[in-house]
């Protein structure tokens, strides 16, 4: 114990000569503050007075020079290193679960450059992204990229979990609106990926670090497009007979044009959420959507929706509810309307074509319904492509064992039922939120033989296994 | 030891992360630890095996309670609740941080500020008649650290014709030693002599300067039913006098930006009086983004006591804002917003008062 107390003292005065002394913490204090992200395992586990997974170290670099220097010394030591960047991912990706060090990249928030010639913004990754969009905001420009976490998490959590955000249908997801990167690797070089996203130059470098949840390097910089912002925004809600037509519907309207919003609900969270928050009660499936940009066109484009949903006839809900939607749009995931702790539920997000979406919607339910009493199952589809869309599928179980070690295991069978009633059937492990801790184990049923290309890159830039061990299958 | 309202708050708060953006103090310091989450999660976990020890308690005293958080809430959890309790067990428990207990000892004393009461402020209040119909509650800042501001007001209320006072000696209002040990029986007594000492002037109406005095005379004051006359902030007052003729300000001719103070934005929700002051003089105001309810703080008055160095970056932040906007002109309307924004030296941004400007005016 006394060794570890020498060494442990020797590798924090290594790390504060790195970052300064005062952005070097042992604290128990601050270890705990650290101890609990989004993900529902370590809510639940901290809840029932279990120790949560603490860091030896948290480091807090003000700049990718010093993350370099963390970097080149967690190497040299064989320290695991987990990036931190707003603990608000849902995916356990930002716990030590190995000890070692907290990468803490908030102090890294600096507004870099805004240029409004070639309509990009770039910014250190620490910066929280309301921050960011805020700064596009007040030179009248958006990044448009709004989740629900948009408050909360950093630019760089959006980058390694391949974020999206509510308008994605029209104006893509992160790894669409990033221009280009600064990646400080595990052994500590700094590289940049290439100055634009389009190009002939090989594979894509950008997109190799976008997602990669912090097991290949730490995003220190990053550029994004900006978008003017429209002229007007026309919402409008529908209720559909049943979530086929909806999907019929959502379908045809996504490939004839692009609304910026357009969210359907299944009848199970139209009978619940929906109701709840924006007091729809109706049997069917609820869809609010929008569409932006000059009025002539925004308009024109209503025009055809409205064509399109009588054809299934859907009900008119009039331009009240989106709005209200819009309104309430994180409403939605602050205490009281978000499901909590002693509940146990999970996002189950996943995406695949049109052709099998709703195949993978019944086996999902199915999967999770039949096979786990007690638990029920809602969904809704809020990101559309012009070949399919994803489901935001949630379980819900409002009575979990008392027993914290029964009930991770009972969460990781309904995942794991879940997740692989999605794979079996054309889907993807996850759509916008990452694979983290939660979803690690199945990411090589997920790509299969494919998975060694993934493994190989690792091996190649972090041979020591440094970085955020246990995640994302690596 | 936690009330179980603060419970409550810090049970919804622990695993709630959507207020991040707005905490002036996590925006700085880029610690997890400050933000209204991990000051929720530390409370929750004192009854879940894990006590709040003497660094959880100086993670507690980094906090403006400047409300951005409590406004931002879409379901009105309040943070600043489980956050003066947990100061309040700080003192009870013996954990208050050592650069915070010396601040609670002066505060007890009378006054957190170290500074000595201005003499020349205090030879105006002296010619003051004991009695008049308005007295003037000028606040420790002004009293210390910005007299002129204090003349500036009492000059104004002059020039209106208005009978009013202050008083020679000025009890703290209990709103700093609130801050620092929660609103307990003692902070409470502060309040009361000073309701008795504002009393004795007879006065109907208080006029109150600085915004932790003003929100605290008018809401916790209130919650304690203690009552001595009508408590309205000094912008709103000087705006009616505007508004009655009783001012007639010259044009001034400027162009400049305003910082709302954030307790009287957020928790009076008053905006419009400072803006009606700056409309009588005729100087074009260019409205920040983080304006009125959404206004940033500049690290208010304890936590420049406390932890000067991290509320020097909370005002720091609040003049990249100007400097963002373009602006070369800030306006205050409180001692403390004028003397955390002015005490930064900024070549590149002037620092003017609000009431200053209209005296000159005047």
């Amino acid at each position: 114990m006394e060794h570890r107390a020498f060494m442990i003292n020797m590798i924090q005065s290594e790390l504060e000569d790195a970052v300064g002394v005062e952005n070097v913490s042992v604290r128990p204090t601050d270890q705990l503050v650290y101890g609990v992200d989004y993900f529902w395992v370590a809510r639940m586990w901290a809840d029932k007075a279990q120790e949560p997974p603490k860091p030896d170290f948290i480091v807090r670099p003000g700049s990718a020079e010093e993350v370099s220097k963390v970097l080149k010394i967690a190497n040299y030591y064989k320290i695991p290193v987990q990036t931190w960047g707003g603990g608000s991912g849902s995916q356990g990706s930002a716990l030590a679960m190995a000890g070692g060090i907290i990468l803490d990249i908030k102090r890294m928030n600096k507004l870099i450059d805004i240029n409004l010639e070639d309509r990009t913004i770039t910014a250190e990754t620490g910066m929280v992204f309301q921050t960011l969009e805020w700064y596009a905001n007040q030179k009248g420009y958006s990044i448009m990229h709004i989740p629900s976490c948009l408050t909360c998490g950093t630019i760089g959590g959006a980058l390694a979990h391949r974020g999206i955000g509510i308008f994605s249908t029209k104006y893509g997801k992160i790894d669409d609106q990033c221009i280009s990167l600064e990646v400080v690797l595990p052994n500590g070089d700094i590289i940049n990926t290439l100055p634009v996203p389009k190009h002939a130059a090989g594979p894509d470098l950008m997109q190799m670090f976008i997602g990669s949840e912090g097991t290949l390097g730490v995003i220190s910089k990053a550029t994004f497009k900006l978008v003017e912002m429209p002229e007007c925004r026309l919402f409008r809600a529908f209720l559909f007979k049943n979530f086929t037509d909806g999907l019929n519907a959502c379908r045809e309207i996504v490939q004839a044009m692009k609304p910026s919003i357009m969210r359907l609900f299944d009848q199970a969270e139209t009978a619940s959420i929906i109701k709840d928050v924006l007091g729809v009660e109706r049997d069917g499936a609820f869809m609010n959507l929008a569409v932006e940009g000059t009025e002539t066109i925004a308009n024109m484009e209503m025009e055809k929706i409205f064509e399109i949903c009588a054809k299934y006839e859907a009900e008119d809900m009039g331009a009240e509810y989106g709005e209200k939607w819009y309104e309430n749009r994180i409403t939605f995931f602050y205490p009281g309307h978000i499901m909590n702790n002693p509940q146990m539920f999970g996002t189950m997000d996943t995406v695949a074509t049109f052709s099998n979406i709703e195949k993978i919607y019944w086996a999902m339910k199915h999967a999770v319904e039949d096979n786990f009493p007690g638990v029920r199952f809602i969904a809704h589809c809020s990101h559309w492509y012009d070949w399919g869309t994803m489901i935001y599928d949630r379980f819900i179980m409002d009575e979990p064992p008392e027993d914290p070690e029964e009930a991770i295991r009972l969460h990781n069978q309904i995942w794991n039922a879940g997740v692989r009633a999605a794979m079996e059937n054309g889907g993807v492990i996850n759509d916008h939120h990452g694979v983290g801790l939660k979803l690690s184990r199945l990411m090589k049923e997920q790509y299969g033989p494919a998975m060694q290309v993934l493994e190989g890159l690792k091996k190649s830039l972090d041979p020591n296994g440094i970085m955020n061990p246990f995640k994302l299958g690596l | 030891m936690f009330t179980k309202k603060a419970l409550e708050q810090a049970d919804a708060c622990r695993f709630c992360w959507m207020c991040r953006h707005v905490c002036p103090v996590g925006q700085v310091t880029g610690k997890e630890s400050n933000n209204a989450r991990a000051k929720g999660f530390l409370v929750s976990m004192d009854g879940r095996g894990a006590q709040l020890d003497e660094t959880s308690m100086e993670i507690m005293y980094e906090c403006a309670l400047c409300k951005a958080c409590t406004n931002d809430c879409a379901t009105g959890y309040d943070p600043a609740i489980f956050i003066l309790e947990a100061r309040t067990k700080a003192v009870v428990d013996g954990l208050v941080p050592p650069n915070v207990q010396p601040v609670i000892d002066r505060a007890l004393a009378g006054c957190m500020y170290a500074e000595a009461e201005d003499t020349g402020l205090a030879a105006v209040i002296a010619k003051l008649p004991a009695q008049a119909d308005v007295a003037v509650y000028l606040g420790p800042v002004a009293r210390r650290k910005q007299p002129v501001i204090g003349m500036a007001l009492l000059s104004l209320l002059e020039k209106a014709g208005v009978s009013y006072t202050a008083l020679k000696e000025e009890p703290q209002s209990g709103a700093d030693l609130g801050d620092l040990v929660g609103y307990v029986e003692d902070v409470k007594k502060a309040a009361e002599k000073c309701a008795a000492a504002l009393k004795e002037t007879g006065a109907g109406t208080i006029v109150v300067l600085d915004e932790n005095d003003a929100v605290f005379m008018k809401h916790q004051w209130a919650e304690w039913g203690i009552e001595c006359g009508q408590i309205v902030t000094a912008t709103s007052c000087i705006a009616s006098l505007i508004k009655d003729g009783k001012l007639e300000p010259a044009a001034v001719e400027l162009t400049a930006c305003y910082h709302d103070p954030a307790r009287i934005a957020r928790d009076l929700e008053e905006w419009e009086p400072a803006r009606a002051i700056i409309a009588a003089m005729g100087i074009e105001l260019h409205e920040l983004f983080h304006n009125k309810k959404g206004t940033k703080s500049t690290g208010g008055g304890m936590l420049h006591q406390t932890s000067p160095q991290i509320a020097a970056q909370v005002a720091e932040a609040r003049m990249n804002d100007i400097r963002f906007a373009e602006e070369s002109v800030v306006i205050t309307s409180t001692p403390t917003a004028f003397d955390n924004l002015s005490s930064l030296g900024a070549e590149d941004v002037e620092v003017k008062d609000l009431f200053i400007l209209l005296n000159d005016a005047c």
